[in-house]
């Protein structure tokens, strides 16, 4: 098994229960929020959805306040969403100093030992003194998300080098109130998250997408991967957006019609030349039939392939067929480096992982 | 004949239809392309009735293959009619790949394509 599916095989099994899940790993701005709020507000009780609206941009914006992107560069922040019902979780991950540390420990200590009025009572001191740290934060955000999640944060500290820290937060917000929440169920504890944070940047992966692959959650997905693109030069960037998209759509049409939901798992690592998109899903069959067809893409030349392709499309229309059936063609053509494709059967049905990497060109 | 409007969405491209010029403008991501197309291959089928010639530009900065399949679709029903077609295709001066999926529209009809850098 390569590197990459058993990377695919670990998430899987970490987010089995999720109903959604996203992290993001990489350079932070504003632009961000927006798509992931409209990727983790799907299928949440409408009186909710501000709520969570705000924290993620509030734990979005504690990244940008709070982290230290100068001390290192190779380790931008982390971001992500899960939901497990009844509960979304929202964490962040972020290199601090000690100063920073010493502040949001003593804040946040104080914040989870406040009930409801003492945190709104706390809210109004803070805000009428207005004491501003270093960082041009007064810990009114942190409160805000004390207040808005009803229950503590949770936090880890890891001490990286010198005075330099990880800052690892989570909110925990109950987003379907319609769903009885019993004595046992706790929300994730925040060391479940250090575990995907330790994959994610052992791993060198860039984002990690689990949940349904519709039209309407795809959208804001490709939106995201459009902006981050935009970075690239306009060959990378055209090629990541082109294999991104035909790979999620492929999730969409051939992913297990049995299953309730057409869920599937997508990444996105850095390589050292530059990418690796790779896709994880229940299919229904064996599979077999698309790792043939992917050996004999891989087997092709560029000249094969074009002429495949177009005989393939042109097909299509002179039979109209449903689909046109190009998509794994056009990012074999397009890529020029083998598509990888796996099945793993598993007690709960056959996983199809398929991945590609997308280099620069010399 | 009816004019043929469809306004761009962040998926999907402009399609304008007007005095026997045709242009679609923008990307299209669409994961159901043949339903968005559906009304443009219509209004096709309807000119071509009643028309000897057709200018057509795409300019496109990105679509999917379920949009390449509906491109040719359209660009077929052209070429098998028989009409009098002038095509366009626009492209980013530094793409090389989308240039090279409006050559092969040429090299799977008969109808020449004229090919212009922007």
């Amino acid at each position: 098994m390569s590197k990459v599916n058993t990377i695919l095989q670990k998430l899987r099994g970490i987010f089995q229960d999720d109903r959604v899940a996203m992290y993001y790993h990489g350079n932070f701005d504003d632009r961000f929020t927006d798509k992931l709020i409209s990727i983790a507000d799907y299928d949440i009780a409408k009186k909710n959805k501000r709520r969570m609206a705000f924290l993620i941009s509030e734990s979005f914006q504690n990244i940008i306040r709070h982290g230290e992107s100068d001390l290192d560069t190779e380790n931008a922040g982390l971001f992500g969403v899960r939901g497990i019902d009844p509960y979304l979780h929202i964490f962040s991950s972020n290199l601090i100093s000690s100063s920073a540390k010493d502040f949001l420990a003593t804040n946040i200590d104080t914040l989870n030992n406040l009930n409801e009025a003492q945190l709104a009572d706390h809210y109004r001191e803070v805000l009428s003194k207005g004491k501003i740290n270093e960082k041009g934060g007064a810990g009114l955000g942190l409160i805000e998300m004390a207040k808005k999640s009803h229950r503590p944060l949770q936090t880890r500290f890891v001490e990286k080098k010198g005075e330099i820290y990880t800052f690892n937060l989570q909110i925990d917000l109950i987003v379907n109130e319609d769903e009885k929440v019993g004595p046992d169920d706790n929300p994730v504890n925040i060391d479940s998250n250090n575990e995907i944070y330790d994959t994610i940047i052992d791993n060198d992966i860039l984002f990690v997408y689990k949940g349904e692959f519709s039209e309407e959650l795809i959208a804001p997905l490709i939106k995201l991967l459009e902006d981050n693109a935009a970075g690239e030069s306009q060959s990378m960037g055209f090629k990541i957006y082109t294999t991104a998209i035909e790979m999620m759509q492929n999730i969409s049409s051939h992913a297990s019609g049995l299953r309730p939901r057409k869920d599937g798992l997508f990444i996105i690592q850095y390589t050292a030349g530059g990418y690796y998109l790779a896709t994880g899903n229940y299919i229904d069959g064996n599979g077999q039939d698309v790792l043939k067809r992917t050996l004999n893409l891989n087997s092709l030349s560029r000249e094969e392939l074009d002429r495949k392709y177009r005989h393939t499309l042109k097909q299509s229309v002179v039979e109209e067929r449903k689909n046109a059936n190009v998509g794994l063609i056009d990012i074999r053509r397009t890529l020029m480096n083998d598509i990888n494709s796996e099945v793993l059967t598993l007690t709960d049905g056959n996983y199809l992982m398929m991945g590609i990497e997308i280099t620069a060109e010399e | 004949m009816k004019a043929l409007n469809i306004a761009s969405t962040n998926f999907s491209p402009t399609v304008e239809c007007l005095n026997g010029e045709v242009k679609i403008t923008g990307k299209s991501v669409l994961e159901d392309a043949a339903s968005f197309f559906e009304p443009l291959h219509l209004w096709l089928k309807e000119y071509i009735a009643s028309s000897d010639t057709i200018k057509v530009e795409f300019n496109l900065t990105y679509f999917n293959s379920t949009t390449a399949k509906q491109i040719l679709k359209f660009l077929m029903a052209i070429d098998d009619s028989g009409i009098e077609a002038d095509v366009t295709w626009v492209y980013p001066a530094d793409n090389e790949i989308l240039l090279e999926r409006g050559q092969e529209y040429g090299i799977m009809l008969d109808l020449k394509i004229k090919f212009k850098p922007v």
